[in-house]
């Protein structure tokens, strides 16, 4: 993971890519159809949701399998607020929503961590999050198994004036601005220091250990972080869909992070945003193909899993890296 | 005051550490010497709290340790380097020793990184050098400086001469024994170079199939030339 100055160039090409993603999302209303709207939507939420687990599994090196339960836990507390309470603020449902998401994720992770190695912790939040499903199929608050329609898209209030984000595209716009304040605070946090500290911890917790960091308590707060933020984007998306199910919760939904993070690369920020772009992509290109859909979309990921063990965006690095390190042998061999 | 008392040790069913009972004074220096495969190893790691399931009691200035996660006995002042040294490969060596200074600490203030590479002297070329780029002997002196650096009470090396060139082999063991006096260091080391070990500590134990089978001081060591007949010799 040198940094030198010859990777400055597909530095500045992966901030063209980021940038000209973040460029489609914000003119999308402009040129696409509502389907397709709608779609971005749901993707934009869905990276929060693979990259906030990406703290745990590429940055922390913990595989978490209920990562829907955070996601469900928000968006249900967000939705639940929105009714029992309709008077106070949209932004103090989504607040609460994350900060159920987190109170979750300290209780799941202070029974799940105290076995943090593979299988046991896998299991052990698999299990949780399927509790956390069951409950909300069987509450009546919840609506039960069909869930909480007609969610409304809130109006919020500006100090100057209010925004009514049921009008048009606003909620849309919401979205992208809510979504890359979180993706900002996700990118901080992994490249900051206690980044880096979780880094170190994945390398080698016992090597970290001896230089006296309480290994427990910095997997519990990567913890409440990723799960908090996922919590996050599930409040966000409740007015979006308008409708959530307990379908949400469950162990499937679990899964979609965690094929996110392996389509586009764990290792970088950005790959689970990648493989959330391109596996809504291979979704929508093969829509009206009934029963051939799955089997592509299988097919892709499964070719990209063996092929492409760093993802899509660890295979373009390296690929990036070989091209300018034989360009660089080329100048050399010229001017010698 | 590190004490060590009806210490017994085991990984899985294996019962590895027989009864080892051990004090080490502040400042004091004991080799633990042995065969391949007596113990030494499973002792430093059963301080640390690194791995063996332990019975009877470790105290630290009458603190009992045993229980304690390892990052606890590391802040009240037990530094391990294990035998595989676990160098960051891609954090220059100035950085590799600046991380240990990142815990909190019991023990009063860390060494600067300049302090630790004027104590190593030969560290001190190579403290820009990335982890891959050193020798191994280079890298096991960086581990060691890492271990010094949050100021421990108690040094506890893993075979550092595994392995090395002997040039550096003795200027580890200068500056090792130089720190201990000069820092008030303990130093609690297992190895199989009678050599260095004398040169690093005064007092030995050696360990055979998990058991002390000799306790003393150096001349009594050598006063005893069947001990390492029977116990030392291949």
């Amino acid at each position: 993971m040198s940094r030198g100055q010859n990777t400055s160039s597909t530095t500045s090409a992966a901030n063209a890519a980021i940038l000209a993603a973040a460029l489609v999302f914000a003119t999308l209303p402009l040129w696409a159809d509502k389907g397709l709207v709608f779609l971005a939507g749901i993707v934009m939420v869905q990276i929060v949701f693979a990259v906030s687990f990406n703290l745990m599994f590429g940055l922390t090196g913990l595989v978490s399998f209920g990562q829907a339960a955070f996601f469900a836990a928000g968006a249900y507390t967000a939705a639940w607020l929105g009714r029992a309470v309709p008077e106070l603020p949209f932004l103090i449902f989504c607040l609460a929503g994350g900060l159920v998401g987190a109170l979750l994720a300290l209780l799941i992770g202070v029974v799940a961590l105290r076995r943090a190695s593979g299988i046991y912790f896998a299991i052990l939040t698999l299990a949780l999050g399927q509790l956390v499903y069951t409950l909300i199929g069987k509450s009546d608050a919840l609506g039960r198994e069909d869930g909480l329609v007609g969610i409304k898209r809130p109006v919020i209030d500006l100090f100057v004036g209010t925004l009514d984000l049921s009008i048009g595209d606003r909620y849309y716009y919401f979205l992208l601005v809510a979504c890359g304040i979180l993706l900002g605070l996700l990118w901080w946090v992994w490249h900051g220091q206690l980044g880096r500290l979780l880094a170190a911890l994945r390398q080698d917790a016992e090597r970290i250990r001896f230089f006296g960091v309480n290994v427990r308590r910095y997997r519990e707060i990567a913890f409440i972080i990723s799960g908090g933020v996922t919590a996050l984007a599930g409040a966000l998306v409740a007015p979006w869909s308008q409708i959530i199910t307990p379908a949400i919760a469950h162990w499937s939904y679990s899964a979609l992070p965690i094929l996110f993070c392996l389509l586009g690369g764990a290792s970088r920020f950005w790959g689970p945003a990648v493989g959330a772009i391109v596996f809504a992509g291979l979704e929508y290109a093969t829509r009206t193909m009934v029963g051939v859909s799955e089997l592509i979309v299988g097919g892709a990921l499964l070719v990209v899993v063996l092929a492409m063990p760093g993802g899509i965006v660890g295979t373009l690095s390296l690929l990036a890296r070989k091209l300018t390190k034989n360009g660089k042998e080329r100048l050399n061999e010229q001017s010698a | 005051m590190l004490e060590i008392a009806n210490l017994q040790a085991y990984y899985e069913t294996s019962h590895i550490l027989h009864d080892i009972s051990l004090s080490l004074a502040d400042g004091a220096g004991v080799a633990i010497v042995g065969r391949n495969g007596m113990g030494k190893s499973t002792l430093l790691k059963s301080v640390m709290g690194a791995g063996p399931r332990v019975t009877g009691t470790i105290r630290l200035d009458g603190r009992e340790l045993r229980g304690l996660a390892p990052f606890k006995r590391c802040r009240m002042g037990i530094s391990l380097v294990p035998e595989d040294r676990r160098i960051y490969p891609h954090l220059t060596v100035a950085e590799n020793i600046a991380l240990a200074g990142h815990a909190k600490s019991e023990t009063g203030k860390p060494y600067s990184v300049e302090e630790i590479l004027d104590f190593f002297p030969l560290l001190k070329k190579l403290a820009l050098r990335k982890g891959f780029q050193l020798s191994g002997g280079e890298q096991q002196l960086a581990a060691v400086a890492r271990a010094v650096l949050p100021r421990p009470r108690f040094l506890l090396l893993d075979e550092p001469t595994e392995g090395l060139a002997p040039l550096i082999v003795d200027s580890m063991g200068e500056e090792i024994r130089a720190i201990r006096h000069r820092e008030k260091m303990g130093l609690l080391l297992a190895e199989q170079n009678v050599d260095f070990a004398r040169h690093c500590t005064d007092h030995l134990v050696v360990l055979d199939v998990g058991r002390i089978v000799f306790s003393g001081s150096w001349a009594e060591f050598d006063g005893n030339p069947e001990i390492r007949e029977r116990h030392l010799s291949l």
